[in-house]
């Protein structure tokens, strides 16, 4: 009953699936992300790490996809809102690319 | 024990800095690693724009950081730092959140403490640590904030503020009132326009003449301890819409008015922070005398000008005390800062647990436990 | 934990050499002349000018001079505007105080192009020091144990807080007596009210003015509020003045006596009932508050 009211309410759905390479830097990304509350009250968004969808029994594998589902009352604002995801999310790729410890640790080995 | 490092971010405003600082909780000796920033500046005539602000942040982000690494030496941060600092406000919101979403990156991914710490705080810490100053009043004025503070039982209390817009703020918007620019920023290009208001230049610019400064009529708002600004930036837009009237009528050919004063750039300038400052050091001199402290410390970015550390100079040498100041580098936002009143705090048992790591647009100064105070 | 190794260090600057500790002031002009009757003690230093005390027509009544040097660090065309507008402006307020029968020092003499005022000297203590022996002496009196973390604030209900809440009653009262008379003080502090003693045979006195008790009833906290200081005070009767003069006293209070901070709306309380229009300033106080806090986002 309360999910139909929230596809109601809130009809324009969008969902992000983010594949990282392991299920640690999934995890750093879940933390980082989502703590800065959704700021319109048009917005829903829901955060969850598991399989890659369709892929849930192949190989065993650790939960290292990001699910991020974005619902609002209309489509400009889901757009407001997904383009701001994916602005800070693409700033948390960064950092790991760039400042993960392994990484530091490779690049003081070669120099 | 050895010293403890922290990282600190930075970036509730147009600055992102960071940077790495060591403290040492036995001796009590702070020690600076590195201090790299990288200033967003808008067009003359704009103001920087929390989305643009933003997104400049983010783009910097990754490259400022592993510079404050570099510099630092460290290579293994995961290891050699015990917590990671960020501005948790007051401060523009979409800044203060980019770069508290890469500060939780890099704390998760390094798995450290998190630490949210009070802009204010931050630049009352790093200017008492880098003047030797114990317990001075405060005098904190920059873009967004003007606040005269005092510490008193583990509180830095607030005496007396704006009660409208920061002096930094009135001071910005009549630089773009007159089209100066923002780079390095606007207060330094408004301190260099007003030091010309000296001399005159002969029209072939080889010889200078000095001059005085004419003091232009600007209103002077002080209420006990706290000041007010608007109406001082309303009543210098007016001087200044005057002055292009002026300058129209004359390349026109035509004259000014019989005993009507010329109005130049260079005499606004000077006025302006004539007045502003004097109404600075009025308020903080009222704390000084009601607290009866006789040092005073001036942080924030319009603390590192140098007429109003003069004139603070002047009021404190007539107290029988002294004016402790800083330089740019440590007086305009930085990341050390952060990870100075972060680190302190941090020594205390304090961490910013990951949920609640939020920014806010509004912290008073006043709101922070200052725990690692005793005195 | 490993050491990195420092990066070139930065040097902070050097910070100033502090000014000798004692300093001497020269007296103004009016103190300087032979004539001028018994010695000057420089009492204060406050932001506006130097209070001395000296004597006025016979040695032994005791006078307070006011001294407004002019400021070296301010425009001397600026300097001379705001002293010159300053004492002109607190000579006319202390007149309007004492016809609308305000508690303030009289008025004696005036000389404004040497910037020097003198008034009838105001004997007892500033609110400020009285405050604070009594917080410093219930501090003693039930020590507490977590070594004065602040914590221990005084409730107004609490067993020998009578008499700090009685004083906080009487500056509501003088505070709202100011206002009603059409004058904003501009610095309400607790360094710009003194407790006059009550006199012998005058005044209200309380029950506890024993004579054995002098010790007990200095320190009583027992007096008349007389307002000083109104080098900042301007005539009027604006709601929103008045609001920020008591959100002035109210922010003032607490930063300086953090753990009276609770029994200020005692003063609230009390200056309700002293004038008609008093609740409505009060509502206006609560507007200034909230900008207050809205204060500390980004300008």
């Amino acid at each position: 009953m309360a999910a139909a009211m929230e596809t109601d309410q809130f009809p324009c759905v969008l969902t992000v699936q983010v594949p990282f390479p392991t299920a640690r830097l999934a995890s750093v990304a879940l933390q980082s992300l989502q703590v800065d509350k959704e700021l319109s009250p048009l917005v829903r968004r829901t955060f969850t790490i598991s399989p890659p969808a369709g892929d849930a029994n192949t190989t065993g594998d650790q939960d290292k996809t990001l699910h991020v589902e974005y619902r609002a009352t209309t489509n400009r604002m889901l757009r407001v809102a997904v383009n701001s995801f994916m602005e800070s999310l693409n700033l948390v790729i960064e950092v790991m690319e760039h400042l993960d410890a392994d990484v530091l640790a490779a690049e003081a080995h070669s120099t | 024990m050895a010293p403890l490092y922290a990282l600190g971010c930075e970036g509730s405003a147009n600055k992102l800095g960071i940077g790495v600082i060591s403290h040492d909780p036995t001796t009590n000796t702070t020690r600076i690693l590195s201090n790299v920033r990288h200033t967003f500046n808008s067009p003359p005539g704009t103001g920087f724009l929390p989305k643009d602000t933003a997104a400049h942040h983010r783009a910097h982000f990754v490259s400022v950081a592993r510079e404050a690494l570099r510099a630092a030496g460290l290579t293994d941060p995961a290891r050699e730092l015990s917590c990671i600092c960020y501005t948790r406000g007051p401060g523009m919101g979409a800044p203060l959140t980019s770069t508290a979403v890469a500060a939780r990156t890099l704390a998760a991914l390094w798995g450290l403490d998190l630490v949210g710490v009070n802009h204010c705080v931050g630049h009352i810490e790093m200017g008492r640590f880098i003047t030797g100053a114990a317990n001075p009043v405060v005098l904190y004025v920059s873009g967004g904030n003007t606040q005269v503070i005092a510490y008193a039982e583990q509180r830095y209390r607030i005496f007396g503020e704006t009660l409208d817009i920061a002096v930094g703020n009135c001071i910005d918007r009549f630089a773009r009132t007159l089209q100066i620019p923002n780079d390095p920023f606007p207060g330094y290009n408004v301190e260099q326009v007003a030091k010309k208001a000296f001399y005159t230049v002969a029209a072939d610019r080889t010889t200078k003449t000095p001059r005085d400064p004419v003091l232009l009529d600007l209103p002077y708002a002080v209420k006990g301890m706290d000041c007010s600004f608007s109406g001082i930036l309303g009543a210098a837009d007016l001087q200044a819409a005057q002055m292009q009237k002026q300058d129209a009528l004359l390349a026109a050919g035509g004259a000014l008015k019989e005993g009507e004063q010329r109005i130049t750039r260079e005499d606004l300038c000077f006025t302006l922070q004539e007045v502003v400052f004097a109404m600075l050091v009025e308020i903080t001199e009222r704390a000084m005398a009601h607290v009866g402290s006789k040092q005073v410390l001036v942080v924030g970015g319009v603390g590192c000008n140098e007429r109003l550390q003069e004139m603070m100079g002047l009021m404190a040498r007539d107290r029988g005390g002294s004016v402790y100041a800083t330089d740019e580098r440590f007086c305009i936002d930085n990341g050390i800062m952060i990870g100075l009143a972060g680190l302190l705090a941090w020594e205390t048992g304090f961490r910013t647990p990951f949920e609640e790591s939020t920014c806010t647009q509004r912290f008073r100064t006043d709101e922070v436990h200052i725990k690692w105070r005793t005195d | 934990m490993a050491t990195p190794e420092p990066a070139a260090a930065i040097q902070p600057p050097t910070p100033p050499a502090d000014s000798a500790s004692t300093h001497e002031f020269p007296l103004p002009p009016i103190l300087q002349q032979p004539s001028a009757a018994g010695p000057a003690e420089l009492i204060t230093q406050g932001a506006e000018g130097r209070l001395y005390r000296t004597s006025w027509l016979t040695p032994t009544r005791p006078c307070a001079l006011k001294h407004r040097p002019s400021k070296p660090y301010r425009h001397p065309t600026l300097d001379a505007r705001l002293t010159r507008h300053r004492i002109l402006s607190e000579v006319r307020i202390l007149q309007k105080c004492r016809r609308e029968g305000v508690a303030v020092p009289a008025l004696y003499g005036i000389d404004e192009s040497q910037g020097v005022l003198s008034m009838e000297w105001v004997p007892g203590r500033p609110v400020r020091v009285e405050v604070n022996e009594f917080l410093r002496r219930r501090a003693e009196k039930y020590p507490h144990s977590d070594g004065g973390r602040g914590r221990d604030e005084v409730a107004r209900d609490e067993e020998g807080a009578a008499p700090l809440v009685g004083l906080m009653r009487r500056i509501g009262e003088a505070v709202g007596k100011l206002h009603k008379a059409g004058i904003v003080h501009g610095d309400l502090t607790t360094s710009n009210m003194m407790v006059r003693p009550w006199e012998k045979d005058k005044g209200p006195v309380n029950g506890h003015h024993a004579d054995g008790q002098a010790e007990e009833a200095e320190h009583s906290l027992e007096g008349e509020i007389v307002v000083i200081d109104f080098g900042l005070a301007s005539q009027g009767s604006a709601d929103e003045d008045r609001a920020v003069d008591l959100y002035v006293l109210e922010r003032a209070f607490g930063s300086t006596h953090p753990r009276a901070e609770a029994l200020f709306t005692v003063v609230l309380e009390a200056y309700k009932d002293t004038f008609k229009v008093a609740p409505v300033v009060l509502k206006k106080l609560e507007d200034v508050r909230m900008r207050g806090r809205k204060r500390s986002m980004l300008g």
